[in-house]
């Protein structure tokens, strides 16, 4: 394991700091984003009404100002209207002079000051009919009307409250130098017989330019602004200075060509007050537009407060909360990154190290710091590596001595082994028996065992035992029951009185309370009798000579070993040429598959018949097999062990020249079979007085074929049994090979041989059925039913050809 | 301000004396020529701004500068006082003037003198206005109107009118004098919707009287014949061209008012301009009409006025107007 491996990279996306930094830093940010939003909505809407109220209240207020500053004026003027009157014009010129002089100096704002008269009432000691004083710098000058002092009496200002009947202020107008003015005009009545005669007019000029001022300075906002506008909707004040005195309302809703503003000009004239949503002409703004009219003068204050500053101030504000709000959310993130550096740097640290730790247990682990998670964390790793190599240690000393006892268990299984015969042909010398044996233990050494011995020349004994329990106790008893069958065996033939002396042996200080079952027979070759015992044993299996199976079941006695005192029945049976007897022990009948169905003694008794012509090796290969794939991967459960035995007829010893020999082989399609089949060719050959050189073809003939069924001649992987017949007549040796194997004529099938090159590297087929065709006389293939049938024939002399 | 212009204008008398006295030729084209118009700079003049500022004066071989009469400096006096050569004034004025003064153009050639009323004083009809309290100008003016009270055998309060109706807008008098170009749309523009108002219009009661026409001394006349027809036709060629051109022309005329000291919107100015140059160029008739008084109109003129006692001598046509060509 590479280092890198050990401190894996966690990618960014699923790092704990980062999913830390996502959720705080997203949840704050929104929470941030809905209080200002939140506060930006209300205090926008609280403002929207402020700015109505605002527009509202500044002109009041400001039309209350300007009121109370023209109020004044109207007070000096009519006081000295009031004057002239009470004196009944009988009032020196110098003296109206002198009045206006001071009237001036009192009231700095006053521009100018008139008495002017109808000038058939002058006073004879007046010199002109009207006396004008003014400002001129810082010195009161007096104006000395032009050539016609009569043209004043067509003026506004004399001749409106003349015949209006009444104080009026005047249209504001530029003066003579730019100024916009504005004069109060008061009429000066004398009371004689025909009731009032209108005898002039008092006048106050005054400069309007502090009107522009003071607007200004109201508090609008910088988008918002104040005008003053006339009766007849003529501006007095507006921020654009070309508008004053040369626009009204009513011009610019003529040259917009738009009737809403006149409409709105004639609301705002009519002297009664109100407030609209308006879009303003000097700044475009949407703006509440509030007007007032004034009390003094027939004007109309209007201010206009702009919604969208208020919204752009609010903004402003929002957009300063923002900014606060992102530097706290920096100040966030990089706490967080702190914070998270400090959980998950440990962490990390710990990571590294639990990785190198399954490297290396003995590496070293952070110091675990603090009380916190982490450093717990780091405690509960360091337990459970102590705790890990305690455990490495328990099982590396258990492990050792479970290797022993296995390798204890493993020369136990050899021993054994060992007492179980298990060379075979058992009796190579002998032509007349066939016989094979297995044991498969469940584990390493089992309680089953099987047994053979030639108990005189013409003798067999056969034996097989199932030992209660497994393992080494079963394996133990074993062998003690082995060691008396064969004991007694020693001193008496009969099976029954074995069986029972084997019983007393076992029975006696079997403090275990073992028990064994233990079927034994004896076969005598001459006549084929059988003499057997059974101890509770499964009962053997006889295959009859007519393929029919008989369990041996008769007499049957108790498993050995549990009670003392116990006889055992002898049987007789007669076992003809061919016949076969199976033992077997449960493990076989037993066995189970994967749904615990046991493989049962009809499939074994099937079998039997099935493979009759099977020799003791191969049907026993095959039974395993069978049992395998019944169990299908299940355990074996108990051990599995089988002794087959068939009788074989004797065969003629010696024959004369003329007399016919004949041996029929079966065997496994197997190569494994070859060699012992070479011996029985081998044997066949010399009884039959072949020379070494005719024995070696022979063999070289038949294995050729055999190698190539083998090989070729099947496509599943059942076993099969292949016949050879070997016939020898006086003139001739025929040799028929028979096989169920699929349909092929080596005459015609097989590929035309190739004669160059190296023989080892020549292909089989072709090249054999070439050397057949050399080596003997006649050759026929015949597929007789499911059989391929290949006859060869070699005549023994020319003649004979 | 005006000293100089005195002065200027004394100059000019002066050499044109001297000339007369030192030589028998008299002179044709006066080196420069001021101009007296009636009235403060508004729409009605547009025509000679443009004549000048189009260099039409220039291109007949007179340099004019223009004079603005007002409340205290009457156009026809600022000819007899020498401080202009030339002025305008309605065609009754000119006929008061006769016979010192004589008629170069006549430029405006109908009424739009009319009476506006308070509907709500309860005035639908001229006999409507019995009684009622009546402002209008006085002087030669003031024929029109009493005219008018004569056709329809009335009797009205009369309250003199001078330079503006703020009275009118005040409520003060029930009907006040206007002339269509001018007070009836300042009615208008202080908000005062038509419906609002009843108006006679003086010509549509027969009562049609030539307007602005250009005069000059007799005498200075006399001797500058030829610069006076030069001066007529390059007036009407600033007619022309601000018939033509009338926002441009109405950028001066805003120009004008400004230098003036004249409050002055666009709208209402070129409300004038539109109304003047239908007085100048009259539906129906001829173009070359523009600038000629017609024959008739003079006479009807004359009787009202001499009616009224305004003409201490009847002018001749041909005295009257002696650069008219007779029209057809």
């Amino acid at each position: 394991m590479s280092k890198r491996n050990l401190q894996p990279d966690v990618s960014f996306r699923h790092r704990l700091s980062t999913r830390m930094l996502f959720w705080t830093v997203g949840v704050t940010g929104l929470i941030l984003a809905v209080v200002i939003t939140w506060n930006y909505v209300r205090v926008l809407d609280r403002l929207e009404s402020d700015a109505k109220d605002r527009a509202r209240f500044m002109a009041e207020g400001s039309a209350d100002k300007i009121d109370a500053r023209l109020g004044r004026i109207e007070g000096i003027a009519q006081g000295v209207a009031l004057v002239i009157a009470e004196q009944n014009l009988m009032i020196s010129f110098d003296h109206i002079r002198r009045m206006q002089a001071k009237m001036l100096r009192a009231q700095p704002e006053l521009y100018g000051m008139a008495v002017a008269l109808v000038p058939d009432l002058k006073p004879p000691a007046w010199p002109i009919p009207a006396s004008y004083a003014y400002w001129s710098g810082e010195l009161v000058e007096y104006e000395t009307f032009p050539v016609n002092p009569h043209t004043y009496i067509g003026d506004d200002w004399f001749a409106v409250p003349r015949y209006l009947g009444k104080a009026v202020w005047s249209e504001p107008y530029f003066n003579s130098t730019g100024a916009r003015m504005v004069t109060y005009s008061v009429p000066i009545y004398l009371s004689g017989a025909a009731g009032n005669v209108f005898a002039g007019v008092v006048t106050c000029d005054i400069d309007l330019g502090w009107l522009d001022q003071a607007i200004a300075a109201l508090a609008l906002g910088e988008k918002g602004y104040g005008l003053l506008v006339t009766r007849s909707g003529t501006y007095i004040s507006h921020p654009i200075r070309n508008l004053r005195l040369n626009e009204s309302i009513f011009s610019i809703a003529e040259a917009r060509n738009d009737p809403g503003v006149r409409r709105l000009g004639q609301q705002i004239v009519s002297g009664v007050s109100g407030i609209v949503p308006w879009v303003s002409w000097a700044q475009e703004e949407a703006c509440w537009l509030a007007w007032q009219p004034l009390k003094t003068v027939d004007w109309t204050m209007a201010t206009l407060v702009s919604k969208a500053e208020l919204k752009a101030q609010i903004l402003r504000l929002s957009s300063d909360s923002v900014l606060l709000g992102l530097g706290g959310i920096a100040v966030l993130i990089l706490s967080v990154v702190w914070m998270a550096g400090s959980i998950t740097r440990p962490v990390r640290v710990l990571s590294a190290a639990a990785g190198a730790l399954s490297a290396d247990l003995d590496a070293d682990l952070p110091t675990a710091r603090g009380k916190d998670e982490v450093s717990h964390l780091t405690v509960a790793f360091s337990a459970m590596r102590d705790d890990l190599k305690r455990r490495i240690a328990e099982l590396a000393e258990t492990t050792a001595a479970r290797e022993r006892m296995n390798a204890e268990l493993q020369v136990a299984h050899d021993i054994q082994m060992d007492l179980l015969p298990k060379t075979f042909p058992a009796f190579p010398e002998r032509r007349d028996m066939d016989l094979f044996a297995v044991m498969e233990p469940a584990r390493e050494v089992g309680g089953d065992f099987y047994d053979f011995f030639m108990l005189d020349d013409d003798r067999l004994v056969i034996a097989i035992a199932d030992v209660s329990g497994k393992g080494v106790p079963a394996a133990l008893f074993m062998a003690v029951t082995r060691s008396f069958l064969r004991a007694q065996f020693k001193a008496e033939s009969d099976p029954g009185k074995v069986l029972m002396r084997v019983n007393e042996e076992l029975s006696e200080g079997n403090d275990a309370c073992m028990f064994v079952t233990l079927f034994c027979a004896v076969i005598r070759f001459s006549d084929g009798s059988v003499v057997y015992a059974n101890a509770g044993h499964n009962p053997p299996a006889l295959l009859r000579a007519g393929g029919h199976v008989e369990w041996i079941s008769t007499p049957f006695g108790p498993a050995a070993g549990v009670l003392p005192g116990g006889s055992y029945e002898s049987g007789h049976l007669v076992l003809s040429p061919q016949e076969t007897l199976l033992l077997y022990t449960d493990g076989v009948t037993e066995a189970m598959d994967v749904q615990n169905e046991v493989y049962g003694t009809e499939r074994l008794a099937v079998k039997l018949q099935i493979h009759s012509g099977l020799t003791c090796k191969a049907f026993l290969a095959a039974l395993l097999a069978d049992i395998r794939s019944h169990a299908d991967g299940a355990e074996q459960s108990d051990d599995i062990t089988m002794l087959m035995f068939k009788r074989i007829a004797p065969v003629p010893v010696d024959v004369g020249d003329a007399a016919v020999r004949e041996r029929q082989f079966t065997i496994l399609n197997s190569v494994s079979e070859i060699p012992r089949l070479a011996q029985a060719i081998d044997s066949f050959g010399e009884q039959g007085a072949l020379t070494p050189d005719q024995i070696y073809q022979l063999n070289l003939v038949i294995e050729e074929f055999l190698t190539n069924i083998i090989s070729y001649g099947y496509n599943d992987s059942q076993p099969h049994t292949i016949e050879i017949s070997l016939r020898l007549d006086a003139d001739r040796l025929t040799v028929v090979i028979s096989d169920d194997g699929i349909a092929f004529n080596p005459l015609e099938d097989a590929p035309a041989p190739v004669l160059t090159g190296d023989v080892e590297d020549r292909p089989i087929g072709g090249l054999g059925i070439h050397l057949v065709r050399t080596l003997m006389d006649k050759i026929h293939y015949r597929r007789d039913g499911n059989k391929n049938r290949l006859t060869m024939i070699q005549y023994r002399n020319a003649e004979s050809k | 301000m005006f000293a100089p212009i005195i002065v200027a204008g004394f100059l000019i008398f002066h050499s044109q004396a001297v000339g007369a006295e030192g030589t028998v030729v008299v002179h044709d084209s006066p080196a420069s020529v001021k101009m007296a118009l009636q009235w403060k700079p508004q729409g009605q003049f547009a025509g000679y701004y443009m004549a000048r500022d189009k260099g039409f004066y220039e291109g007949a071989g007179v340099a004019v500068t223009i004079l603005h009469a007002d409340a205290d400096h009457n156009s026809m006096q600022m000819l007899k006082d020498g401080v202009a050569d030339i002025a305008t004034a309605f065609l009754s004025d000119g006929m008061i003037a006769y016979p010192e003064v004589v008629q170069i153009a006549q430029i405006v050639q109908r009424s739009n003198l009319m009476l506006v009323a308070w509907k709500k004083r309860g005035v639908s009809r001229p006999s409507d206005l019995v009684g009622k309290q009546v402002s209008y100008w006085k002087g030669a003016f003031s024929t029109a109107f009493d005219a008018f009270f004569d056709l329809h055998q009335i009797q009205v309060v009369p309250i003199p009118q001078y330079y503006s109706i703020t009275l009118f807008l005040k409520e003060g008098v029930d009907a006040c004098a206007a002339m269509e170009y001018n007070e009836f749309h300042q009615v208008w523009q202080a908000g005062i919707d038509a419906d609002r108002i009843k108006t006679f219009l003086l010509r549509d009661y027969g009562l049609d009287f030539p307007e602005d026409g250009m005069y000059a001394e007799k005498q200075w006349a006399e001797r500058n014949r030829d610069a006076a027809i030069a001066l007529r036709e390059a007036t009407l060629a600033g007619w022309r061209y601000a018939r033509e051109h009338p926002e441009e022309a109405l950028d001066v005329v805003l120009k004008e008012a400004r230098k003036a000291g004249v409050p002055a919107n666009r709208p209402h100015e070129r409300w004038m301009l539109g109304h003047i140059l239908d007085s100048i160029f009259m539906a129906g008739k001829p173009d070359d009409h523009a600038g000629r008084l017609g024959l008739k109109a003079f006479e009807n003129t004359v009787t009202i006025l001499a009616s009224a006692g305004f003409l201490p001598s009847l002018p001749e046509f041909s005295t009257f107007a002696p650069f008219q060509e007779e029209l057809p």
